[in-house]
């Protein structure tokens, strides 16, 4: 499933395996939850750390992979309620680079999907990136959050709607 | 381009641009690493129970594991804490001589040392007063009720308690974790158990000393304005440690993320009392005088990775906060003993404190190089 082949059943080999099979791509998963890229290592690591302690219980990559991604998910709630202060005083993140003018467009049109989701309660974030860049099903979602497949539904729904309507307030 | 279409594009772009750091897989084991010595200090501390001179040492290995953790009692003890320790150790290494019947010395404490014994030693003097048991593996924290009538040891990992009878030696096994810790006067045991699966919160089990019977508490709601625990309910909602205050109100701290909250709990009802607080990187190991103690030893870089003994007043009582001793190593824990003192392990020695909570003269200290796990 995701590269890592046969993991080594001891701890240290195992988890060594898993990160550099997943360690990017989880990273760009908390990229998107924590819209911080510093803090998103942080809470990656702290999340294979987690890991760690559990090999014994999992030895398992496809549970691996699922405890990892639920960690990140779960890490970025604490590290947002952190930076929340801080957010105040620090601008946005912008990853757009210079480029050339018929990217301007593109780029505009990103960093408005972007504040809009920033304006998003956490959940009904969660559940968009999960769902959107994750492409993750909504039974794979609600395992994710610990939440029910209605929950998720209704979080996808509202979420979605929310980003349209600040869309289209900023036409 | 429909919404998801758009979300899909912005989302890939900022993705993509993130970057990760070339010496990201040391991070990982740095914390690991930070990890193993904060348990170390955190679950010595947990499992400390009536007072909670709690600590956990490294080096006391005791075998292996598997199957119950403690046996018979060795007929020959051999090695003395201090010897196990290879440094000078002029009073834990006094002759284990073993009384025939359990001391009521206000001193006593419990201690698993090294060689596998579990004794009663005298917190004051490091002298050995008595050998209940051998274990059979682990390092493993042991409890000691008020009235020293009953020891409880913990697994070092795993699901099985054992209960001691120190007069006698009789063993109950119990189902649960390394936390646990006996009321006032002995009669009651409350301890973590084990919960069936991994969407399960720990469950808190008190247990009637007098007659045996055994009450598992639902467990305690959590105030609606906290954030929503989602998975890992053994880690977000794992048990982290259970004390009493004198008035028989059962203290039940909970790990949930980065911080811990503390519930207070009628046993008789189960109802929760409505001190429920959040401490962060803390939880209540032991109360004394109508206050709470705990050892705060958290886990995130930016945070102060020392351990210190903080208290608290009750929330009735302004609900401050003071350090009572920032270690300036390894404080693992404290406890108090029959006679009020505060006994802990400070970078590897046993140290004894009278005036701990009045500042009367300073601490004393019982051995060097001491290598157990204590329990006043």
């Amino acid at each position: 499933m995701t590269g890592a082949g046969l993991l080594p059943r001891d701890a240290d080999g195992a988890v060594t395996a898993l990160f550099r099979a997943h360690y990017g791509s989880l990273v760009r998963l908390a990229v998107l939850l924590v819209d911080d890229d510093g803090s998103a290592e942080d809470l990656v690591q702290d999340a294979f750390a987690r890991l760690h302690r559990r090999w014994a219980r999992l030895r398992d990559e496809d549970a691996a992979y699922g405890y990892l991604r639920a960690a990140v998910v779960n890490g970025s709630h604490s590290r947002l309620r952190r930076l929340r202060t801080a957010r105040r005083y620090v601008a946005p993140h912008d990853s757009a680079a210079p480029s050339p003018e018929g990217d301007a467009i593109v780029r505009e049109e990103h960093a408005a999907v972007r504040a809009a989701m920033r304006g998003l309660p956490t959940r009904q974030r969660e559940v968009l990136v999960l769902r959107y860049w994750g492409s993750l099903s909504e039974a794979e979602i609600a395992d994710t959050l610990g939440i029910s497949r209605g929950a998720v539904k209704s979080h996808a729904s509202r979420g979605l709607a929310a980003v349209t309507r600040s869309l289209e307030g900023t036409r | 381009m429909n919404p998801e279409d758009r979300l899909r594009s912005a989302m890939e772009e900022r993705a993509g641009a993130a970057r990760t750091s070339p010496d990201a897989l040391d991070g990982v084991f740095t914390r690991v690493a930070r990890h193993r010595r904060n348990v170390r200090i955190a679950a010595a501390a947990g499992s400390a129970m009536s007072i909670a001179a709690v600590v956990l040492v490294a080096n006391a290995a005791i075998g292996g594991r598997g199957g119950a953790d403690v046996v018979p009692a060795s007929p020959t003890p051999t090695v003395a804490a201090s010897s196990a320790a290879g440094t000078p150790t002029p009073t834990a290494s006094a002759s284990p001589t073993a009384s025939p019947e359990p001391t009521d010395s206000v001193t006593a404490i419990a201690v698993a040392l090294p060689d596998r014994r579990l004794v009663l030693m005298d917190g004051a003097t490091g002298t050995v007063l008595r050998t209940i048991a051998t274990l059979r593996s682990g390092e493993h924290p042991v409890e000691l009720s008020p009235t020293h009538r009953w020891v409880v040891v913990a697994p070092e990992s795993g699901c099985t308690l054992t209960l001691v009878e120190v007069a006698t030696g009789d063993r109950t096994t119990l189902r649960g974790q390394r936390v646990a810790r006996f009321s006032p006067r002995d009669a009651r045991l409350a301890y973590a158990g084990c919960a069936d699966s991994a969407r399960e919160g720990t469950p808190v089990v008190v247990r009637d000393m007098r007659t045996g019977t055994e009450r598992t508490l639902a467990s305690p709601r959590r105030p609606a304005n906290w954030p929503q625990t989602t998975q890992f309910m053994d880690e977000l909602t794992g048990v982290e440690a259970v004390s009493w205050r004198d008035d028989d109100v059962l203290v039940v701290s909970r790990a949930y993320e980065d911080y811990t909250d503390t519930l207070t709990l009628d046993v008789r009802t189960a109802d929760d009392l409505g001190d429920s607080r959040r401490y962060e990187g803390a939880a209540v190991h032991f109360t004394y005088g109508g206050r709470y103690y705990g050892v705060h030893a958290c886990c995130y870089p930016d945070w102060d990775q020392r351990a210190q003994l903080v208290e608290w007043t009750l929330r009735e009582s302004g609900s401050t906060k003071r350090t009572v001793m920032a270690a300036p190593d390894a404080l693992a824990s404290g406890g108090v003993d029959g006679s009020g003192a505060l006994v802990y392990v400070d970078n590897g020695d046993l140290w004894r404190w009278s005036g701990w909570n009045t500042d009367e003269g300073p601490p004393v200290r019982v051995a060097r190089g001491f290598l157990g796990n204590v329990a006043t």
